[in-house]
């Protein structure tokens, strides 16, 4: 094994939810609420459906195969040379994502707090966190999270608690008054930033210590996730209202800017970065290890601390090309679902459906 | 070589945290103009605004010198086409930064929002990260925004929070006003089928006020009054509400905190005191027409008797019901007339309930909106309840006529 580490139920648990909510926790009321209106929250529901099925499937590959990575059971099923390609695609749509969050992240600091700070210093700072991190392996990924994701949960609860006076229930109705036409399409939109991400875990669910309730572990972490995220978009609506959510493009940081109780218990809207910025760190963590362990497995090398160097640098490097500006960078995420899909659906169904006519015989 | 790695890795973290411990953009608050409110006027060209500022002086307000003979604030304004533009001029003008993260008051002169509208004045408090979207706008009624910002007042030192707190107050006891919010303004004008209201203040009478030996009179020679709101079409002012149509606007869109009621009963002049009151509006369509019931629920007591009555009688408590009801729905009646005769905008949201109430129905009559809403008909159906009459069960006037 090129990772001696493991980890338990409960830190899996964790690191499924914190991956589903990092970046999606702001991008999504905005992204659903332009396409679905009041009914985003049911797009999420429905997300969180599809997302739990695209788990099963995770789970079902991985523990079929021995709890092999996704590198080494396409190896195994596929062949050499096949083999190969499929966990370089892997790999590369690992290190794709890094970039991609990492830019993200970027984006909405400078967007919100830092503005006139240059690009590279906050690449730095954050990529040197994730380098240390993902030197010392997926033990400490996981132990870290453990420490951090009860922050991340409690600047989203108390940042929920005191919106309560904003809400506007109203705000949420007519509820499917366009049908369910919009809400599909809303789903499908966002389905590429959380659920359909689910296939890092082909690289971290085969260090979990105990197999036996792994899919009741991860499912409930999907759902878990999916209602958090739910909370937040009806939140954002009940409060912000259909159109300016639409318009927002981190409408949850603009609701937590609103908190005004009393005129004295306001500007705590750090609560909502102290969220995001957790939830979205175990995130890029998690992706840029699974790139690492996917380049070191697809290459058979002995040590994956070898190629994190490298890839940090190329990752620094694609980040700011995905884009020059963050309306040109989210214009490309339109093929990110279509492209999530094949690496998280398709190829998996491909190989269960392979591995069940092998073990036939 | 581990051990080596770890070495750099402490290094490079010390120097981090020594380098990168404050912002890049940082910004002491000695080097901050902090603003506590902002207004818009006519510029003296025909395409530019001026932007009036209030800065707080930080010298004169910290500490107990409260007789210190400083202004707590000081109003500068710059002219540009645009708002951002206007605001970087003012750099000329201060030699600190200006900083917006603490402005609690907008101000919009009237002659603005009636010749040009107000729509060029807000998008940069939205996009702006720095500039929140929960500034309570005010529009100054007949006269300039640099006037009410730059009036001294006696009890709250700083000029915004005063103004805020101005509004505060008589929305919570008068109800006569209500704060209008940057988001809700923009929220408002999204939608092109309902109208929008913005509190009013004013000079009054117009007289400025600017000095600080103005702080030694107790005779205030003008007062600032927030009260009644600006009826807006599109983004256009086109009148005002006095403040019992403000009242009564307050009542059907269910923003009516406390008031009192003056009700005339037996020869007398009496007043009821609103504890609560909760508005629900039901919609229904009738051969196509759309029809409003407002179902008003107010708790109440009786504040003050200046009829001969037997207020232990339960037959008085009920005419008391009976005539806060009649003066309400009249109130309420009053300024939907108004409204369908003069404005013909729907500042009560009408429109909105019946979209989310019967969606496909409204989609029918959206496009039509205005002429629906002239001829509308709203009932109005008003239950008080009166729960107490203070601290003595009878009148001295009963007495007073030997019964």
């Amino acid at each position: 094994m090129i990772e001696n580490g493991v980890i338990n139920r409960y830190q899996l648990w964790l690191l499924v939810i914190n991956f589903h909510l990092g970046s999606a926790l702001l991008f999504f009321p905005g992204k659903i609420a332009a396409e679905s209106k009041q009914n985003g929250w049911i797009a999420i529901l429905l997300v969180t459906l599809i997302g739990s099925l695209l788990i099963l499937l995770t789970v079902t590959l991985v523990s079929r195969n021995n709890n092999q990575t996704i590198v080494k059971i396409s190896e195994s099923l596929l062949g050499k040379p096949i083999g190969f390609l499929v966990g370089l695609f892997y790999a590369w749509f690992y290190i794709h994502l890094t970039a991609i969050l990492l830019r993200e992240i970027e984006e909405m600091i400078i967007s919100t707090i830092l503005n006139e700070t240059p690009e590279i210093v906050i690449y730095i700072m954050i990529t040197s966190l994730v380098f240390w991190v993902t030197y010392h392996g997926i033990e400490i990924i996981a132990r870290t999270t453990e420490i951090f994701a009860p922050i991340a949960f409690l600047g989203l609860l108390l940042t929920v608690i005191l919106v309560i006076p904003l809400m506007q229930l109203e705000n949420l109705l007519p509820i499917m008054a366009e049908g369910i036409k919009p809400i599909i399409k809303g789903s499908y939109d966002v389905l590429g930033f959380t659920f359909a991400e689910i296939s890092i875990f082909f690289m971290i669910i085969p260090f979990v210590n105990n197999h036996k309730i792994l899919l009741k572990t991860t499912i409930s972490a999907g759902i878990v996730a999916g209602l958090l995220l739910t909370v937040m978009v009806v939140v954002s609506i009940m409060v912000l209202g259909v159109n300016t959510t639409a318009m927002s493009i981190f409408a949850p940081l603009n609701v937590a800017r609103l908190i005004d109780i009393g005129h004295f218990l306001q500007r705590i809207e750090l609560l909502m970065y102290s969220t995001y910025l957790v939830t979205m760190l175990v995130k890029l963590t998690l992706s840029f290890y699974a790139g690492v362990i996917a380049m070191a497995q697809t290459f058979h090398l002995s040590d994956y601390r070898a190629n994190i160097t490298p890839l940090i640098i190329i990752v620094i490097t694609l980040s700011p090309a995905l884009g020059e500006s963050i309306i040109e960078f989210f214009d490309a995420s339109r093929f990110w679902t279509p492209y999530t899909l094949v690496l998280s659906l398709v190829i998996p169904l491909l190989l269960l459906g392979i591995s069940y006519m092998k073990g036939k015989k | 070589m581990k051990r080596h790695i770890k070495a750099i890795f402490f290094i490079i973290l010390l120097f981090q945290s020594l380098t990168m411990s404050g912002c890049w953009n940082k910004r002491d608050l000695n080097e901050l103009s902090i603003l506590s409110g902002m207004g818009i006027d006519m510029g003296s060209k025909a395409d530019e605004i001026t932007l009036v500022y209030q800065i707080i002086n930080p010298s004169a307000i910290a500490g107990k010198g409260a007789s210190s003979m400083k202004t707590p604030f000081l109003t500068i304004k710059t002219s540009d086409k645009t708002l951002f533009a206007a605001i970087r001029q003012g750099t000329r003008e201060t030699p600190r930064r200006l900083y917006f993260g603490h402005v609690q008051i907008y101000i919009v002169s009237s002659e603005i929002a009636e010749k040009k509208g107000i729509k060029d004045l807000f998008d940069l408090l939205y996009r702006d990260h720095e500039i929140r979207e929960n500034i309570k706008v005010l529009i100054a009624k007949k006269q300039k925004a640099e006037d009410i910002l730059s009036t001294q007042s006696v009890l709250e030192i700083n000029g915004g929070t005063s103004l805020l707190k101005h509004l505060e107050n008589a929305h919570g006891s008068e109800g006569t006003v209500r704060p209008v919010e940057v988001r809700e303004v923009i929220s408002t004008l999204m939608n092109p089928t309902s109208g929008l209201v913005i509190p009013v203040v004013y000079l009054s009478p117009s007289i400025l006020r600017s000095k600080l030996e103005n702080l030694q009179d107790s005779v205030q020679k003008s007062v600032i009054k927030t009260t009644g709101f600006a009826v807006f079409k599109k983004d256009k002012l086109i009148g005002y509400l006095n403040p019992k149509e403000g009242r009564a606007l307050n009542w059907i869109t269910d923003n009516l905190i406390h008031t009192v009621i003056v009700v005339p009963y037996k020869g007398a002049d009496n007043t009821v005191e609103v504890l609560h009151s909760e508005t629900e509006v039901h919609t229904q369509f009738k051969q196509g027409k759309p029809e409003i019931l407002l179902d008003i629920k107010m708790d109440a007591n009786i504040g003050e008797v200046n009829a001969a009555v037997d207020l232990t009688k339960l037959s008085t408590i009920e005419d008391f019901k009976k005539y806060t009801n009649l003066s309400v729905k009249k109130d309420i009646e009053n300024l939907i007339k108004r409204v369908q005769r003069d404005y013909k905008v729907d500042i009560f949201q009408f429109g909105t309930t019946l979209e989310r109430n019967h969606p496909k129905e409204w989609k029918k009559i959206k496009n039509n909106w205005e002429e629906y809403l002239v001829d509308l008909t709203v009932k109005i159906k008003v239950n008080t309840t009166i729960k107490a009459v203070g601290m003595k069960n009878n009148t001295f006037q009963l007495k007073m006529e030997g019964r």
